[in-house]
């Protein structure tokens, strides 16, 4: 038996249709309710949605297919997606799904046949820190062991709702360790605001007499923004989403740009495994990201804020959108903020499981209700963006150190950090060490001294800015964390001496493979190319033939592809043989090629349908497990 | 004169389009025959490699025992291996039966055929046992180099063969690998 709906398809296709006002760019809004309400895409849905929103079936199709959280299949009334990210792999999720399964007795991928339970692997839901985690019914449950494993399957096979569920299991700490000045203190709501309304100085009589009416508020209101980006301008703020772009030339590009519905977009779908500083921000500072949204949308002359927040995330709707609501309840937010006759407001937008998706350009697809696809690097999402309008897009944690910049100073802020890297940065540790965490530290902090406060002076290895950061290891723990070193988004795996990094290799290769958007050729060709590759060592039948292979591809997808997806995703397999080199020697069956499998095995099957058994039914080679 | 290139050529699952078109060189391959000298080739019927060659041109991906044990004799007799054209790179138009089982290629063949009499599926032990899927040769052995094309025009072999004589890198230009 199915999952009973909560209300008829049709009927509630109906009321989310008309909560969006039938606009076809909701369409993937309205597909996540769908996949939520009713664990699937009915056919009958992707039908009604085309014909009500005037789109070819394809299109609805084609998201179905796209986003790993939407299904064409009936799912069961309980879906169980186990982060398979490397630092859930480490402790253990692999086992403690196959647990699941067994318990269930279900097979991974795969609905139970009465429609009870269905068990998943998916990419990193962000819960490193407390790991191994999954998601059930979309929900995050952290710090999975055996027993807590066994206590989820009885209350599965008990139909216990949710709700009923100990509150513990859905448990998602913060784990800060160590706060630096940015973010130590919350930023009192509004101060942000308020101190860029302040820059517009007091509305002078003469203006008042000088202009029409109407127009003093609004020139004191443009004058504040300007002065607000010359603070920006004066931290040196970079953006906290990893390429570390002048946040200040990105907001006067937009504010330079045409008039008429520019936007603030908030990148919160932070999918790069191993991060988690997104989670922590909009836990516990949401109203100093969406103060920095606010100060933006006054700075660029936007009217607009949209948060893209990843599908991983979405239990953290609930909090945001009461954290919205008093906002607007103090007139921090919505019409005529604090009386200055600034209008912005902030929705939310949630994703629906795609790494590309926090891709600037893939997440404006997205929110206009398409498949996550990178587009061209030009036009400039400044210059054309959501709905070819000038768009700001800023990471969550960008936005909260500008409102902190807006209420404290830039000159305060540029104070801490490098030179190049002003400010501090939170850094996600997770993996082999024994304080997880959330870390703010000044930009410039060596990788020794983060180490050495998470308890991981041993490692062997780290991967620092996600899989497609860099692999480092003991000789470069001295560097330092900055942009004029090593830059990052902030996340740091660790890998331990007891590690094997094979399996982070093959565990990257295998994320890539599978978050290939598909556009370019380079990119959907050689993730799986090079996942095949890794997999021919996984069987201990590589060779330098292979290794070679792989150096090759990598550089053409580095070169070729059309976005930053394909082009880093080999960076950790050429690092790893670069610098690890007894990693892959190791799984070497000899000097000499061999092919990935084996060739008598491979006649087998014409064996048993000819019943022949002659020596020439047989090929000579070497056997491959 | 100067050693001639022993080259050693065969199709293995392929149409013999590649030959073909190395043959369309037309007068240029008087010129060929003047640094090139044949080995084991479907050209002159020689079966078997005779002696050591330089290079080894294989046309045609790997559908059955047959085509792995010449090309592990073309791979351990040519110093420079060519994968020729589309099924020897990629396995091709025969490879495209690698959606399906064995099972259901042979069945659909000679036993649900129409007009098959006797039906069964062959078992004789002349005829090679198909392998479960058609392999491109860089599955089964190193391969050094590939001169892409459905087949590869008259020109590349052409290029590619002059350069290998003159000890250039053979990489083929741009307007030879481009196709649309």
């Amino acid at each position: 038996m199915l999952r009973p709906a909560p209300v008829p398809l049709q009927d509630f296709l109906e009321a989310r249709l008309a909560e969006h006002h039938r606009s076809p760019h909701a369409l993937l809004q309205i597909l996540v309710a769908v996949q939520h309400a009713f664990h699937w895409i009915p056919p009958e849905a992707v039908e009604a949605l085309a014909r009500e929103l005037k789109l070819p079936r394809v299109r609805v199709q084609g998201l179905v297919s796209f986003y790993a959280f939407l299904s064409d299949e009936p799912q069961g009334d309980f879906v169980v997606h186990f982060s398979d990210n490397i630092t859930d792999q480490m402790q253990g999720c692999r086992d403690l799904a196959a647990r699941l399964c067994a318990r269930l007795g279900s097979e991974l991928g795969q609905t139970r046949a009465d429609g009870l339970a269905s068990v998943h692997l998916c990419s990193c839901t962000g819960m490193c820190d407390q790991g191994p985690a999954a998601l059930v019914n979309y929900l995050p449950v952290t710090r999975l062991s055996p027993e807590r494993v066994d206590r989820m399957a009885d209350l599965i096979l008990a139909r216990v709702p949710l709700e009923d569920w100990p509150p513990e299991f859905f448990r998602v700490e913060s784990q800060l360790r160590r706060s630096d000045v940015v973010f130590r203190e919350p930023l009192e709501p509004g101060s942000g605001i308020r101190g860029s309304l302040e820059r517009g100085g007091e509305i002078l009589p003469e203006w008042e007499e000088d202009l029409a009416p109407g127009d003093a508020r609004r020139h004191h209101l443009e004058r504040g923004g300007a002065e607000t980006l010359k603070e920006l301008y004066r931290s040196e703020l970079r953006g906290r989403g990893g390429a570390g772009f002048k946040a200040a030339i990105k907001w006067e590009s937009v504010r330079d740009g045409k008039s008429g519905g520019r936007f603030v977009l908030c990148n919160a779908d932070e999918g790069e495994p191993g991060t988690f500083k997104d989670r922590f921000l909009l836990t516990e500072h949401a109203d100093t990201v969406f103060e920095g949204m606010t100060v933006c949308g006054h700075a660029v002359g936007s009217k607009r804020g949209i948060l893209y927040l990843r599908q991983e995330y979405q239990y953290l709707r609930e909090h945001l959108e009461d954290v919205l609501r008093r906002r607007r309840d103090a007139s921090l937010l919505g019409r005529n903020i604090l009386g200055s006759g600034l209008d912005f407001d902030i929705e939310i937008h949630l994703g629906a499981g795609a790494y590309i998706c926090g891709m600037e350009s893939a997440m404006i697809k997205s929110i206009e209700g398409r498949r996550g696809i990178p587009r061209r690097r030009w036009p400039l999402p400044v210059h054309q963006g959501l709905f070819r309008r000038p768009t700001v897009v800023n990471n969550v944690e960008t936005f909260a150190c500008a409102a902190v910049i807006s209420a404290r100073g830039g000159a305060w802020f540029a104070h801490s950090g490098t030179p190049q890297s002003t400010g501090t940065k939170l850094f996600c540790v997770s993996g082999d060490c024994q304080r997880p965490g959330i870390y703010e530290y000044p930009w410039g902090i060596s990788l020794r001294e983060v180490l050495r406060d998470s308890g991981a002076l041993d490692a062997q290895a780290l991967q620092v800015g996600g899989p497609s950061g860099l692999l480092l290891g003991p000789e470069d723990y001295g560097r330092s964390l900055c942009f004029e070193d090593v830059p990052s988004v902030g996340t740091i795996m660790v890998f331990g001496p007891q590690r094997d990094l094979f399996d982070s290799a093959m565990n990257f290769a295998r994320f890539f493979r599978h978050e290939s958007c598909g556009l370019c050729t380079p990119c959907r060709v050689g993730t799986t190319l090079l996942a095949n590759y890794v997999r021919k060592f996984e069987r201990r039948c590589g060779s330098p033939v292979d290794l070679e292979e792989i150096r090759r591809i990598g550089e053409i997808m580095r070169t070729m592809a059309h976005c930053g997806l394909g082009q880093t995703a080999p960076a950790h397999l050429t690092e790893s043989i670069r610098k690890f080199p007894e990693v892959w020697s190791s799984r070497m069956r000899t000097s000499e090629f061999v092919p990935a499998f084996d060739l008598d095995w491979a006649l087998e099957e014409a064996r048993s349908l000819t019943g022949r058994t002659d020596p020439e039914a047989h090929l000579a080679g070497v056997e491959v497990p | 004169m100067a050693e001639r290139l022993r080259v050693a050529t065969c199709s293995l699952a392929g149409c013999f389009g590649c030959h073909m078109s190395l043959l369309d060189l037309d007068e240029r391959l008087l010129g060929l025959l003047e640094v090139v000298e044949f080995d084991a080739s479907p050209l002159n019927d020689l079966k078997r490699i005779r002696r050591p060659a330089d290079l080894g041109l294989v046309e045609g991906g790997v559908c059955n025992a047959e085509n792995v044990r010449v090309l592990r004799e073309f791979r351990s007799h040519c110093r420079v291996l060519v994968a020729v054209g589309e099924c020897a790179i990629t396995g091709g138009i025969p490879s495209m039966r690698n959606g399906f089982t064995l099972k259901q290629c042979l069945e659909e063949a000679f036993i649900r055929g129409q007009g098959t009499e006797n039906a069964h599926i062959p078992d004789d032990p002349e005829i090679p046992l198909l392998l479960n899927k058609v392999r491109p040769l860089h599955h089964i052995v190193k391969v050094d180099h590939y001169l892409p094309g459905c087949p590869p025009a008259p020109d590349a072999f052409w290029h590619f063969l002059t350069a290998l004589v003159a000890g250039q890198d053979p990489s083929l230009p741009k307007e030879l690998i481009r196709f649309d």
